[in-house]
C-alpha cells in the first residue's frame, strides 16, 4: 500500500489518479452539505406548516417534474457511457454520448424555465404582491421551491458549461484512454446533480 | 412630562447602579456561587500550569541543563490528566445545569407581566391593562415576564439578577425573578438591534407592595408615582455619593440639607452659606464653585443632564426632608386607599374581573378613555421613529399625513398615492407593502399586536395631526 | 546551493511571477502579505472603536459609524485574518516542506483559492464605500435586523460566501496532499504535529464551510427577493438562521485555533531540544477537537429561547470539548520538563500563548455553564473571552510562527533584542486591553454598545489605553521584521536546530523544495 501511495511521487510530471479522485469526492461532499442545509430548512418548515405545504405542493406540475426526472436520469446514463467508452479508447462513442448528455442537460433547463415562467405569470414568486395574501406556510413553500430548484438549476448550468469544456478536450484528444480523470470527475459531479434532483422531485412534487 | 422623564431614564448616561443594599435579590447567589466554583477550579489550573511553565523554563534553561532528556511520554500521566479534568467538567456541568433549572422554574403564583421590545424601547403590560415603559414590581413577589418582540431580536437583561433572555419575533420566551429590596435596577438590551441599541435601557423599580398597589390600581390615570424626586436621585446616580440617612459618603448627606447653614470653600476662601434653592442649583450645575468643607471636589457637573422639571422634583424632594410627598389631590389619595384595601387580598387581580358599576364606572371611563389614539401612539412607540411635526426622523414626519400625496415604492416600483385611511391602516399592519420614498424599510408590522379598536383610534389620531 | 524560490520565477516575470505562480511557497507568501494587510485594517478599526469607548457618550463618531466599525472589525478579523492566518499562509508554505513534497496536490486550485480570498477581501473592504454605508449587522448577521437594515449587508455576506470557497478549496487540497504526497517512510505518526493540526483543520473546513455558504446566500436572497426563511414577518424563523450560522461558525473557531496549536507543538520541542511529550495524545486531541467541536454550536444560543433539552445537551458537549484542549496544554508544559531550554522569541510567544489560551479556555467553562452563561452572555465577558482565545491564542501563535519560520522564509535572522522588547509590550498591552473586559462583563456591560452607563467608564479607559500599548508593540514587531529582512544576519539552513524537514533544505527553500524526495526513517522531534 505504501508502495502504491508513493509510486507517483518521483515522476517528473505528477499525475496522481487516486489523488484527483479524492479531491473530487471531497468537493462533492461539500456540495452535499450545501444542499443539506437547504433540505434541513425544508424539513423544519414542512413539519411546521403541514397543511400549507400540502396545498402549495398540489399546484406544482407533476408531469413536467416527472419528464425532467426522466431527462436527467437518462443524461446520467449517457454520461456513464461516455466515461466507460473513453476508458476503452472508443473516442467516437464517448463524444456522442457526451454530446447527448449536454443536450439532455439543456433540455432539463428549458423545461425548468417554462415551469418557472408559468408560476411567475401567476404571481407566485417571492416578493410579489399576490404573495402578501397567501398563508405564510405557502409563501415559504414557494420560496423553498424557487431557491432549491434554482440552486439545482445553477448546478446543471455550470455542469453543462463544464461538459462543453470536456467535449472540446475530448475532441482535441487532451482526454484519452490514458488520462481521463477530468472526464471521470465531471461525470461524478453530473451524477451528484442528478442525485440531488432525485431527492428534490419527490419532496416538492410528489409529497403533497 | 412623564414621557420626558422616561425618556431621560432610557437615555440616561448616568450612574444608577450602586444598589444600596448588600444582597437585594432572591436568587443572585446561584449564578454567583456557580461562578465562584468554576472560578476556583480555573484559577487552580491556571496557577499550576503557569507555575510549572515558569519553573521549568528557569530550572531547565540551557545554561543549567545543557543536554535535554528525551522523554516520549508517560501513559499513566496522560490518563490522570484526562480523567481528572473529565470528572471536574462533568461536576461543573451538573452544577451549572442544576443552578439553571432553579433559575428557570417560575413559581405558580408569580405575577405576570408582558414585555414587548421594539427598536429601541421597552413596554411593560400588566394583567389589568396598565402599560408603562419602566418595569415596576412589588418587592418579595415573584414576577414572570413573558417576552415578545415587535421587530428584531432584543434581549432583556437584568444584570443585578444575573438573568437575560432574548425577545424573538413570533416567539414567546420567559424569565422570572423576585426583588428582595426596594430600589432601582438596570434593564438593558443585550441583543444587537441597530442604531439605538445602546440606548435601549430602562429601569426596574422595585417598590413596597403598598406603593406598588397605589400605582397599579386601575382607573386613576394621571396618578404619578409619589417618589419622583427620589427616583431621579437614584437614576442620576446622586445616591452613589450622597446618603439619605445622614451618613457621610463621598459627598455630604442629603438628610436635612435644605435651608441649613453650611461652610463652603469658594475660590480658596471659606464662607458660610444658606443652602437655599439657588445654592442647590449652583451646586448641581457648577459643583466646583462652592465646595463643602471637608469634602473632595470630585462632583461632575450635571449641566444638560437634568431637565427643568427634574430639577424641580429633586428640590421638592430635598425640601420635604424625605417625608412622603402627598399626592397632588386629596380626593385621589382616598380613592387610591379604598382600592388598595379592596385589592390587597386578591392581588394581582385582573382588571376585567372586578365588577364596575354606577358612578365608578363613569369615572373610570372618563379617566382612562378606552381607545385613545394619542396614547396608543405613544405606547406603541410610534414616536421613536415618527415626529408629529413635519420633521423627518427615522420615518417620515406625520403632520398633515392624512389625505396628503405620498410617493411610495410598491413592489420595487414608484407610485404616487393619497394617504387615506386604507393606506394608513395598511402601513401600520403591513409596512413593507408600500415604502415611502427615501426612507428605510425598517418599520415593524403591528399586525397581531394591535386591536381593531386601537387601530381605528390611532388612525383617528393621525387625522388630527395638522 | 540551489536557487531559491525567489529567484526561480517560473513562466512569468515581475508581479505576474507572483500572482500567477502555482508554487505553494509563493502562494503562501501571497496569503501572508494579504492577511497581514487585512490584519492592519482590522487593528485600525479596533483602535477606532476603543477610542470611541474611551468615555461614555459620543467621543469621536456617531452610533451608526460605531455599529459599522464593530461589524467590519469582526468581518475582517474573523473571515480575512484569523481563519486563514496560520492555515493558509504558513500551512501553504510549510505543509509540503514538512511532509517532503514538492508542492500541494492541486497547485492551480491552490492559486484559485487565493483569488477567491483576495476577491472576498476587496469586496469586504469595498463595503466601506458602498451606497448605503458599511454593514451594521455585526459579523454574525443575525436576522431579522440584517434583513431590514439598509446598509450594504448583502455585499458583506457575499464576501463571506466567496471566502468560504477559498476555505473549502484549501481544505480539500491539504487533505489530499497529506493523504497522497507524504514522502516515502513518512508514516502518519512521523508527521510533524503542525501537519496533524492542519489535517484536522482541513476536515473542519470541508465539513462546516458549505453551511455558511448556503446561509450567506439565503441571507442575500432574503434581502433581494424576500424569500422569508428567516424573516418572522413572513413566517420564517430567526432561530433557524442562528442554528445554521453557528453550525459553521463554531467549528470555524477550531479552524482558527487548531493550526495555532500545531505551531506551538512544533516550536516547544525545538526550543527545549527534546522530543514532544505525548505525541499521539496531541495528535488525537486535534482530531477530537475537530469532531466534538462540530456539535457544540448551540452554546452561542443559550439565551435565545432554545428548548431546555437543547441547552442541557449543548452545555454538556461544550464542557467535554474542554478536555482535549486541556490535554494539549498539559503535554506542552510537560515537554519543557528536563529540556534544555533556549528562551527565544518564538518560545516567548508560545508560552504566552499557553497562558492566555488557558485563560480564554477556562473562562470558556464559565460560558459553558448555563447558570452563569445567562448572566455573561452578550456582555463584555464574552468579548474578553473570545479575544483571549482568538487573539491571545491564535494571534499569539501567529506571531510565534512568524518569528519561528522567519529565517526559513527570508533567509535572515531578525533582531532578537527588539523582538523580545516587542513581545513584552504586546503581552502587557494585550492584558491591559482585554482583562478589564472580564470585569466589565461581570458587572453587566453589554457588548456592541456605542454608549455606556457612567459606572463602566474607568475600565473602558484602562482598556483603551491598553489598545495603544498593544498597537505600539505590534508596530515595533513589524518594523523589526521588515528591517531585518533587509539588514539581518544570514540565517543558515537551520538556525533553531529544528528536526522537521523544512529545516533540512536551504533558506530560503529552493523552487522545487527537494532535489530528491527524502526517505523518512525517524520522527519529527528526534534531536539525537
Amino acid at each position: 500500500m505504501e508502495a502504491e501511495r508513493t509510486e507517483h511521487l518521483n515522476q517528473e510530471q505528477q499525475r496522481d489518479y487516486t489523488g484527483s479522485k479524492m479531491g473530487m469526492w471531497l468537493f462533492l461532499y461539500t456540495e452535499f452539505l450545501l444542499f443539506g442545509g437547504l433540505f434541513l430548512l425544508y424539513s423544519v418548515y414542512r413539519t411546521r406548516y403541514v397543511e400549507q405545504f400540502h396545498t402549495a405542493a398540489a399546484t406544482l406540475d407533476t408531469v413536467l417534474g416527472a419528464v425532467n426526472t426522466v431527462v436527467l436520469i437518462t443524461s446520467s446514463l449517457t454520461m456513464a457511457v461516455s466515461v466507460s467508452a473513453i476508458r476503452k479508447g472508443d473516442r467516437k462513442l464517448s463524444v456522442s454520448a457526451l454530446f447527448l448528455t449536454i443536450l439532455f442537460g439543456c433540455g432539463f433547463l428549458v423545461i425548468k424555465f417554462f415551469e418557472w415562467k408559468a408560476k411567475i405569470a401567476h404571481g407566485l414568486f417571492p416578493g410579489a404582491l399576490e404573495m402578501f395574501e397567501l398563508p405564510q406556510g405557502e409563501v415559504i413553500f414557494y420560496s423553498l421551491y424557487y431557491v432549491i430548484t434554482g440552486m439545482h438549476g445553477l448546478h446543471v448550468l455550470v455542469g453543462v458549461v463544464v461538459l462543453l469544456g470536456m467535449l472540446t478536450l475530448l475532441m482535441r484528444k487532451k482526454i484519452n484512454e490514458k488520462d481521463f480523470i477530468k472526464l471521470e470527475n465531471t461525470g461524478l459531479y453530473w451524477h451528484l446533480v442528478d442525485i440531488v434532483w432525485i431527492y428534490l422531485f419527490p419532496f416538492f412534487y410528489l409529497l403533497t | 412630562m412623564l414621557n420626558s422623564f422616561i425618556h431621560r431614564i432610557i437615555t440616561a448616561q448616568t450612574d444608577m447602579g450602586s444598589s444600596p443594599s448588600a444582597e437585594p435579590f432572591y436568587r443572585m447567589h446561584i449564578a454567583d456561587s456557580v461562578m465562584l466554583f468554576i472560578l476556583a477550579i480555573s484559577v487552580t489550573f491556571l496557577v499550576l500550569v503557569t507555575f510549572f511553565m515558569i519553573y521549568f523554563v528557569i530550572k531547565y534553561r540551557k545554561e543549567r541543563n545543557p543536554t535535554a532528556e528525551q522523554i516520549e511520554g508517560n501513559f499513566p500521566l496522560e490518563v490522570i490528566w484526562t480523567v481528572i479534568p473529565t470528572m471536574l467538567v462533568i461536576i461543573m456541568f451538573y452544577i451549572g445545569w442544576a443552578g439553571f433549572k432553579s433559575m428557570r422554574d417560575a413559581p405558580e403564583n408569580a405575577m405576570q407581566v408582558k414585555v414587548f421590545g421594539q427598536m429601541w424601547t421597552w413596554q411593560f403590560e400588566y394583567t389589568n391593562g396598565r402599560k408603562d415603559r419602566v418595569l415596576r414590581v412589588p418587592v418579595g413577589k415573584p414576577v414572570r415576564l413573558t417576552l415578545a418582540s415587535r421587530d428584531v431580536l432584543h434581549s432583556l437583561y437584568l444584570p443585578d439578577f444575573r438573568i437575560k433572555e432574548d425577545l424573538v419575533p413570533r416567539m414567546t420566551n420567559y424569565l422570572w425573578f423576585a426583588a428582595k429590596q426596594p430600589g432601582l435596577y438596570r434593564i438593558l438590551c443585550t441583543e444587537y438591534c441597530g442604531l439605538g441599541h445602546s440606548q435601549m435601557r430602562t429601569a426596574l423599580v422595585a417598590m413596597t407592595e403598598e406603593e406598588f398597589l397605589r400605582w397599579y390600581s386601575p382607573g386613576e390615570a394621571g396618578i404619578e408615582f409619589p417618589y419622583r424626586g427620589r427616583e431621579i436621585l437614584d437614576v442620576k446616580g446622586c445616591i452613589g455619593c450622597h446618603s439619605l440617612d445622614g451618613s457621610k459618603k463621598i459627598g455630604p448627606t442629603f438628610k436635612g440639607i435644605y435651608d441649613r447653614r453650611s461652610i463652603v470653600i469658594t475660590s480658596g476662601e471659606e464662607r458660610e452659606v444658606i443652602t437655599d434653592e439657588e445654592y442647590m442649583r449652583r451646586s448641581i450645575l457648577v459643583p466646583k464653585s462652592d465646595i463643602v468643607k471637608g469634602y473632595p471636589a470630585v462632583m461632575p457637573s450635571y449641566e444638560g443632564l437634568l431637565t427643568v422639571e427634574e430639577f424641580k422634583e429633586i428640590i421638592d424632594f430635598l425640601k420635604g426632608d424625605f417625608i412622603e410627598k402627598p399626592p397632588k389631590k386629596k380626593k385621589v389619595k382616598t380613592a387610591v386607599k379604598k382600592r388598595t384595601q379592596k385589592q390587597v387580598t386578591a392581588f394581582p387581580k385582573p382588571r376585567a374581573v372586578k365588577p364596575v358599576t354606577g358612578p365608578e364606572q363613569k369615572k373610570a371611563v372618563k379617566a382612562v378613555p378606552q381607545y385613545d389614539g394619542k396614547r396608543t401612539f405613544n405606547e406603541r412607540g410610534c414616536q421613536v421613529c415618527h415626529n408629529t411635526s413635519n420633521a423627518r426622523k427615522i420615518g417620515p414626519g406625520l403632520r398633515g399625513i392624512y389625505n396628503r400625496k405620498v410617493v411610495v415604492i410598491t413592489n420595487r416600483k414608484e407610485r404616487e398615492i393619497v394617504s387615506d385611511e386604507v393606506y394608513l391602516k395598511r402601513s401600520i399592519l403591513k409596512p413593507k407593502y408600500d415604502i415611502v420614498k427615501g426612507y428605510p424599510l425598517l418599520m415593524p408590522s403591528q399586525a397581531g399586536f394591535i386591536s381593531d379598536e386601537e387601530l381605528d383610534a390611532l388612525v383617528e389620531y393621525l387625522k388630527t395631526l395638522k | 546551493m540551489q536557487t531559491s524560490f525567489y529567484v526561480a520565477h517560473g513562466r512569468f516575470r515581475g508581479i505576474f511571477s507572483w500572482i500567477l505562480s502555482t508554487d505553494h511557497k509563493r502562494i503562501g507568501l501571497l496569503y501572508l502579505c494579504s492577511i497581514l494587510s487585512f490584519f492592519i485594517v482590522g487593528v485600525t478599526l479596533g483602535l477606532l472603536m476603543r477610542l470611541e469607548l474611551f468615555a461614555p457618550g459620543r467621543t469621536i463618531m456617531d452610533a451608526q459609524t460605531y455599529n459599522a466599525l464593530f461589524s467590519l472589525h469582526g468581518i475582517v478579523m474573523i473571515f480575512l485574518f484569523i481563519i486563514p492566518a496560520i492555515n493558509a499562509s504558513f500551512g501553504n508554505f510549510f505543509l509540503p516542506l514538512q511532509i517532503g513534497a514538492r508542492d500541494v496536490a492541486f497547485p492551480r486550485i491552490n492559486l484559485l483559492s487565493w483569488y477567491f480570498y483576495i476577491t472576498a477581501g476587496i469586496l469586504a473592504i469595498s463595503t466601506l464605500f458602498a451606497p448605503g454605508g458599511p454593514p451594521d449587522a455585526g459579523w454574525t448577521f443575525y436576522t431579522p435586523y440584517s434583513i431590514i437594515t439598509t446598509t450594504s449587508v448583502s455585499l458583506a455576506a457575499f464576501a463571506a460566501f466567496v471566502v468560504g470557497f477559498s476555505s473549502i478549496l484549501t481544505g480539500l487540497n491539504f487533505i489530499t496532499t497529506i493523504h497522497r504526497l507524504r514522502a516515502p517512510g513518512m508514516t502518519w505518526f512521523r508527521m510533524p504535529l503542525f501537519v496533524w493540526s492542519v489535517y484536522a483543520t482541513s476536515w473542519v473546513q470541508i465539513l462546516a464551510t458549505p453551511v455558511l455558504a448556503i446561509v450567506m446566500l439565503l441571507l442575500i436572497f432574503e434581502r433581494m427577493f424576500g424569500v422569508g426563511f428567516f424573516d418572522p414577518a413572513k413566517g420564517g424563523d430567526p432561530l433557524m438562521f442562528q442554528h445554521l450560522f453557528w453550525i459553521y461558525s463554531h467549528p470555524a473557531v477550531y479552524v482558527m485555533i487548531l493550526p495555532a496549536m500545531g505551531v506551538i507543538s512544533d516550536i516547544i520541542p525545538v526550543f527545549s531540544r527534546r522530543t514532544i511529550f505525548g505525541y499521539k495524545a496531541i495528535a488525537f486531541s486535534s482530531m477530537t477537537i475537530a469532531g466534538v467541536g462540530y456539535v457544540v454550536w448551540g452554546h452561542h444560543m443559550f439565551a435565545s429561547g432554545m428548548s431546555e433539552t437543547a441547552r442541557w445537551l449543548f452545555s454538556f458537549l461544550t464542557f467535554i470539548v474542554a478536555i482535549p484542549s486541556g490535554i494539549k496544554v498539559f503535554n506542552w508544559v510537560a515537554t519543557l520538563y528536563r529540556g534544555s531550554i533556549i528562551l527565544g522569541t518564538p518560545l516567548l510567544y508560545s508560552l504566552s500563548f499557553i497562558f492566555l489560551f488557558s485563560i480564554g479556555g477556562l473562562t470558556g467553562l464559565m460560558n459553558a455553564a448555563v447558570a452563569t452563561n445567562l448572566h455573561i452572555h452578550d456582555t463584555y465577558f464574552i468579548v474578553a473571552h473570545f479575544h483571549y482565545v482568538m487573539f491571545g491564542g491564535a494571534g499569539f501563535a501567529f506571531f510565534a510562527a512568524l518569528h519561528y519560520w522567519y529565517p526559513k522564509i527570508t533567509g535572515r535572522l531578525y533582531d532578537e533584542t527588539t523582538a523580545r522588547v516587542a513581545w513584552l509590550i504586546v503581552f502587557i498591552g494585550f492584558n491591559v486591553l482585554y482583562f478589564p473586559m472580564f470585569i466589565l462583563g461581570w458587572q453587566g456591560m453589554p457588548r456592541r454598545y456605542f454608549d455606556y452607563p457612567l459606572e463602566f467608564t474607568n475600565a473602558h479607559m484602562i482598556s483603551t489605553i491598553g489598545s495603544w500599548i498593544l498597537a505600539t508593540g505590534i508596530v515595533i514587531m513589524f518594523v523589526n521584521l521588515v528591517l531585518s529582512a533587509a539588514r539581518g544576519r544570514n540565517a543558515g539552513n537551520n538556525p533553531w536546530g529544528g528536526a522537521t524537514l523544512e529545516w533540512q533544505v536551504s533558506s530560503p527553500p529552493p523552487a522545487h523544495n527537494f532535489e530528491e524526495i527524502p526517505q523518512i526513517s525517524k520522527g519529527p522531534y528526534d534531536f539525537n
